[in-house]
């Protein structure tokens, strides 16, 4: 016997819509229809063809009376209005702080999501960004990763095109380091952001061209394309194409502007304001087929439809291929990744990135920010208007005895509920309008507000407003209208103990969110202090540094180095000079192979290497572990090393080392170490100390670092630009206070360190206002109560710490839930710092006793004021 | 227009059904002499605007475990709606006699 019922949502929707009238013998029809399909056919065809039926019977001469006869539903709406504005007026703090907390809610959720949006649209405008990928290379010895770097060797690209039928296209880009000098009409501009890049990378990645040809531009050797801004910064308003201007590349080359892009969008992991062939590069061997140098970012292009995975999966077959036997012999191995392009910014940081990235990490924790922000600004709304409920019982009470039914009383109360949030969200609206520069100033990033016009954000944005708006209007809505008339009016109504319950626990979860946001943030600040104010091992104070020429040839610069230098030594201002390839605050680029002179090619191992002069060790005073500093009466080639190198040369300790041989693994030349000196910091605390070998150069060619005395800085700078001046003429004089540079590291840092701080503050001002809100509806429920103690004989203090001790009931429990989950997410956090603080005591209970505090001051103004109420005025009329 | 084709279709099919007409024997009727196959929603509303149109008068039949206990509405063509089909059909005669090549003879 089949079930004999028909399927009950349709049957239920048609009860739904449909008038008594109608119904009658409509439902008996299709009741009948069905029993006949059904002994005829399935039961999943009949109940088909009922809810068919059903819809076939939605029509306006089915409908229900009630949808038309209530044309007071829309009448009412006008005085719903009326209503929902009289008690705006009426609890005008309330309304007002509910408007508020919302407002501002809404807005920092929409500027964190602003600020989401642009951090995970890198790289994404490209028009085939799913289909590139980076190399990243990383090189083991003994098993131990010694390097994992974005850049790679020349030879891969093509050899990977050569061998997968799924590689399209690939190309290649060599980074110019910190910059060089391009010269126009003798005017030097030194220009940092510069590459040379291969034919196919306009065709791979998509900057658009201005002027020029795609086909064309690139293909030739000394051509150069160039960024709208820098055409305009350097040639003016003259017409860039066919212009040669001269670029300093080993030696001042003459280069032809072949084209003009579009200036690098700012979510663009590669930024450059200049491109030049990378034909130019040929003469220099090593930038086509080498397997030797690792200074080549290698992008590849998949074809339509090609698995990533499936590749990568055959990539250690290609290693094996073109370097097994050579890598085995060393004890060593190469590992290639694919990096997909939108990834880069977020997932990926490696040795000799293009830019400091930033981090999904901070991403999630910023989503999580943002959600905990709006949830406790909707709990607030719902806390406080179910306690206002109380207030309004009566009201509700008359209009049901009016006639009002439990449908039009949740219509009235959704309406307030849409009121105040529409408010809520004009108010937001202008609050990002008005915030944006500074928004912007505050995270350092071009948020543009275009963002919004953007059809998928503004419906997701519409969305979840809406959500919020059902959200925070169905509680009170369930709670207020299901008053039961005669309970109300007779003034027996009771808190009901769920609905408290379920206060209690917002209430919780509010101040559970607060205290673990203002904890994470605090361990952030700290983190990032601890890594500002460590001692880095040198002194990086009172430097001048100032970028070497470039416009010159080797031979002048050497004639001309002794006498700058000493120039500068007879400043009274200048206490030490000092020559070096890198300084400290930026990623050590040259990394070179070494190992101890008698031992085979096997032990070969990747060190950073920095050329110095003899001033360089006690100019920035950086202490000796062993042995000594270089001097000019050096015999024999000698390095200096540090204690991570001597770690990774396997030598016993620092004494052990002096008097060593290396051997440098590239030109097989011999040096002897002579001194070991202490770890120090070359990069932000982020990084871990690196092998570092020092080679002595007099003439190391990078950067001048100035130790001055205090004195009058602006003096000192011109004296020493006379002075370059006159030894490089041509040059622009280029220089940076060395602890401004060493601090840019935490420039992302910082930002991100201020927005969260921002926003922690925000979320626990909204928690605040709903708390004072709440605890003003509960005081007031509670006057009556208050009154009866006082009359008997309790004085305002217990009575005040009786009041009190409900809510410092729940904010005990809030830190108690808060303290655990926070210490997982900061210890997760922490582990990605080489060097951090540790997780003390303190970290949680100063912003748990804070909150307390800024709690209880929220919550006494009110209860204060009940407790010193006079019994008389609130007992006399009962 | 006084009568839709369909609902003058309906109202057909009420007359000949005499004291038996109810929905889901309209439905049925229209089905095997006419080949039409409205959906009852189609139906009902036709049914309704005969109803107030006057066409129609109904009357309760009795409840049935068949029908969920719901009543049948039974349907019987009124007076005027008998003297609206003459009306409306005695147009569409005096029209088509002046189609020419129209033979209106009955098989």
């Amino acid at each position: 016997m089949k079930d004999q019922h028909p399927p009950r949502w349709p049957d239920r929707f048609l009860r739904w819509f449909c008038s008594e009238e109608v119904l009658e013998s409509l439902q008996g029809d299709l009741y009948e229809l069905y029993r006949k399909r059904l002994a005829k056919s399935r039961k999943l065809v009949a109940d088909l063809f009922f809810a068919f039926d059903v819809i076939s019977a939605c029509r306006p001469f089915a409908f229900s009376k009630r949808w038309y006869l209530n044309s007071n539903n829309n009448f009412m709406i006008g005085h719903y209005l009326k209503v929902s504005a009289r008690n705006l007026v009426r609890y005008k703090i309330y309304s007002f702080l509910n408007i508020l907390g919302l407002a501002i809610a809404i807005a920092s959720s929409v500027i964190i999501y602003q600020y989401v949006l642009f951090e995970t649209s890198y790289d994404s405008f490209h028009s085939n960004a799913d289909r590139i990928f980076r190399i990243r290379f990383d090189y083991y010895k003994d098993g131990q990763s010694e390097r994992g770097g974005a850049s790679a060797y020349s030879a891969i690209g093509p050899a990977l095109q050569h061998d997968y039928p799924e590689v399209e296209s690939f190309t290649r880009l060599i980074s110019f380091g910190d910059g060089t000098v391009v010269t126009y009409n003798n005017q030097p501009h030194f220009e940092k952001k510069m590459f040379y890049a291969e034919a196919s990378f306009l065709k791979v990645f998509s900057f658009p061209l201005i002027k020029g040809d795609v086909e064309t531009a690139l293909s030739q050797p000394n051509t150069i394309l160039i960024s709208e801004s820098a055409a305009r910064r350097i040639l003016g308003n003259e017409e860039p194409i066919s212009k040669i201007i001269q670029v300093f590349s080993d030696q001042p080359t003459p280069m032809q502007i072949v084209g003009v892009f579009k200036d690098v969008p700012a979510n663009s992991h590669i930024k450059f304001d200049f491109l030049v062939s990378y034909a130019t590069t040929y003469p220099w061997g090593w930038t086509q087929n080498d397997w030797g140098r690792l200074n080549t970012y290698t992008y590849i292009l998949l074809n339509q439809g090609a698995d990533f995975h499936k590749l990568q999966a055959k990539l250690p077959a290609f290693i094996e291929k073109y370097e097994g036997d050579a890598l085995r012999s060393t004890a060593s191995w190469e590992e290639l990744t694919l990096q997909p392009l939108v990834d880069i910014h977020l997932h990926s940081n490696l040795v000799c990135e293009l830019e400091i990235n930033g981090n999904y990490k901070i991403i999630f924790f910023l989503i999580i920010m943002a959600v905990f922000i709006i949830l406790i600004a909707w709990i607030n709304y719902i806390n406080v208007s179910s306690a206002n409920a109380l207030d309004r019982a009566k009201e509700v009470g008359i209009r049901k005895v009016a006639g009002a039914n439990h449908r039009q009383i949740a219509l009235q109360f959704f309406f307030e509920t849409a009121v105040i949030n529409c408010m809520a969200i004009a108010t937001a609206a202008i609050l990002i309008f008005t915030a944006h520069p500074y928004i912007e100033a505050l995270v350092g990033k071009p948020l543009t507000l275009a963002v919004f016009m953007d059809l998928k954000v503004l419906v997701t944005l519409l969305a979840i407003l809406l959500f919020g708006i059902i959200l925070t209007g169905a509680y009170p809505v369930v709670a207020i209208s299901s008053f039961a008339i005669a309970s109300v009016l007779k003034g027996e109504l009771k808190r009901s103990p769920t609905g408290w319950m379920l206060k209690k626990g917002l209430v919780i979860f509010q101040f559970t969110a607060s205290i673990g946001l203002i904890i994470s943030t605090m361990a952030v600040y700290q983190q990032i202090k601890h890594m500002q104010h460590q001692k880095l091992g040198i002194a990086i104070d009172q430097f001048l540094v100032v970028t070497a020429p470039q416009q010159i040839s080797d031979s002048t610069f050497v004639a001309q180095i002794e006498p700058f230098k000493n120039g500068l030594l007879q400043l009274p201002q200048v206490s030490y000079v000092t020559a070096s390839t890198a300084v400290p605050g930026e990623e050590v680029s040259r990394i070179q192979n070494f190992r101890i002179a008698d031992k085979t090619e096997e032990f070969n191992s990747f060190f950073r290497v920095i050329g110095i002069d003899d001033n360089f060790m006690p100019a920035y005073q950086s202490s000796f572990v062993s042995g000594r500093n270089f001097s000019h009466e050096l015999k024999r080639p000698s390095v200096i090393i540090n204690e991570a190198a001597v770690e990774r040369l396997k030598f016993k300790d620092a004494q052990d080392a002096i008097g060593q041989a290396v051997l440098w693994g590239e030109r097989n030349t011999v040096f002897e170490v002579i001194g070991v000196i202490r770890n120090y910091h070359q990069q932000s605390l982020k990084n871990d100390f690196h092998p570092t070998i020092f080679f002595y150069n007099p003439a190391a060619w990078g950067y001048f670092s100035l130790k001055l005395s205090k004195a009058d800085l602006q003096s000192t700078i011109s004296q020493v630009e006379k002075n370059w001046k006159s030894l490089f003429p041509g040059n622009p004089f280029t220089f940076f206070f060395l602890d401004d540079f060493f601090n840019q590291q935490y420039k992302e840092d910082w930002q991100f360190t201020r927005m969260i701080t921002v926003f922690s503050v925000v979320t626990i001002f909204i928690a605040c206002l709903g708390l004072f809100s709440l605890s003003y509806f509960t005081a007031v429920q509670r006057t009556k109560e208050v009154g009866i103690r006082k009359v008997l004989g309790a004085d305002v203090s217990s009575v005040i710490s009786l009041l009190l001790k409900d809510f410092v009931i729940l904010i005990v429990i809030a830190n108690l839930v808060a303290w655990p989950l926070s210490y997982l997410v900061i210890s997760k956090w922490l582990e990605g710092y080489a060097f951090h603080i540790d997780i003390t005591p303190s970290l949680f209970l100063v912003p748990g006793m804070m909150v307390m505090l800024i709690g209880v001051l929220t919550v006494s103004y009110h209860t204060s004021r009940v407790a010193r109420t006079n019994p008389v005025n609130v007992l006399r009329l009962d | 227009m006084k009568l839709a084709a369909f609902e003058e279709l309906v109202l057909l099919v009420v007359g000949t059904l005499g004291d038996e007409a109810y929905g889901v024997a309209i439905k049925e009727t229209l089905q095997e002499k006419l080949g039409k196959n409205p959906s009852i929603g189609a139906l009902h509303s036709a049914l309704y605007r005969l109803e107030s149109k006057g066409y129609v008068a109904t009357r309760e039949g009795g409840a049935t475990a068949e029908r969920g206990g719901r009543r049948k509405k039974f349907y019987r063509i009124t007076a005027y709606g008998i003297r609206t089909l003459e009306e409306v059909n005695e147009m569409r005669v005096k029209l088509a006699r002046q189609v020419p090549g129209l033979k209106l003879g009955f098989k």
